[in-house]
């Protein structure tokens, strides 16, 4: 499995109806079980753009504060953003050609999952 | 971005990798360029591998490098264009990308640092067969510069 078959891939929610895309993937250190000093880079989850055509401004990672008008600008891009964290997904299809999307089936639907607006206080805590 | 991730973007790569540290996979791992301890550039991230821990959960297995990792995030016609090219023109190692172990990644800043073995990065099959198969033949390409 790759990260490209994730970024872009379409996220469908049980019933199967599409709810966006993989706009980003975040990824947290973790120590390796049974290792001291040795991490692992782990999928936290992912950025969930329903927007068709958006990355978000590439702030999908940190909220903007300042400037005033690029962080009108980033709020407005991700305003109905998702947070899906990886316990969320419940499937993942891999891209069936180059160049096609993968999809993502999440275990709830989309209304359930939090904004990203409201988890990205909590990564900057 | 959250406070350990600012020092590390500052810290020019030296390492860094510490429990709890978080990265978006845009904006700090891919397309970021890799070098090696002295400093010299290795490759671009064009990809990740991932593989399943025993709670099913994916983590990351190695960097990939050159067209063939690059050709699948690029989408659509020119996706399928650049891995066709990549297939005709693939030397070596069976066509498929380059790979750096991620347990040799020692920084993740404005540059990912990987610990190489001197020698032992065969990145750049299709650049080494250039130098010697097509550059190095060239009339004056003994006396070139660099």
């Amino acid at each position: 499995m790759r990260l490209a078959d994730l970024i872009g891939a379409r996220v469908v929610d049980p019933a199967g109806r599409e709810v966006g895309h993989v706009s980003d993937v975040r990824l947290v250190e973790e120590r390796v079980p049974g290792e001291d000093a040795a991490t692992r880079l782990r999928v936290d989850g992912l950025v969930v753009a329903v927007r068709r055509r958006s990355r978000l401004l590439a702030y999908d990672h940190r909220p903007v504060r300042a400037p005033l008008p690029l962080a009108f600008l980033a709020r407005r891009a991700a305003a109905r953003a998702r947070w899906a964290p990886w316990h969320t997904v419940a499937g993942h299809l891999p891209p069936a050609a180059v160049g096609e999307r993968g999809t993502v089936r999440l275990d709830r639907a989309a209304a359930d999952l939090p904004l990203l607006g409201d988890v990205h206080e909590r990564w900057t805590r | 971005m959250n406070p350990q991730e600012d020092t590390g973007a500052r810290d020019g790569g030296a390492s860094n990798r510490r429990p709890g540290r978080a990265y978006s996979a845009h904006f700090h791992l891919l397309d970021r360029q890799v070098v090696d301890r002295e400093g010299r550039p290795v490759c671009k991230v064009d990809d990740l591998e991932l593989a399943h821990d025993e709670h099913g959960r994916p983590y990351v297995t190695a960097l990939l490098a050159g067209p063939a990792a690059l050709a699948p995030r690029l989408g659509g016609l020119s996706a399928r264009w650049l891995a066709a090219v990549q297939r005709r023109m693939s030397v070596g190692g069976g066509g498929g990308p380059a790979r750096i172990d991620f347990g040799r990644v020692t920084g993740i800043g404005p540059v990912l640092t990987v610990d190489l073995p001197e020698g032992a990065a065969g990145v750049h099959a299709l650049e080494d067969w250039m130098r010697d198969e097509i550059v190095a033949r060239l009339p004056g390409a003994g006396r070139a510069s660099g």
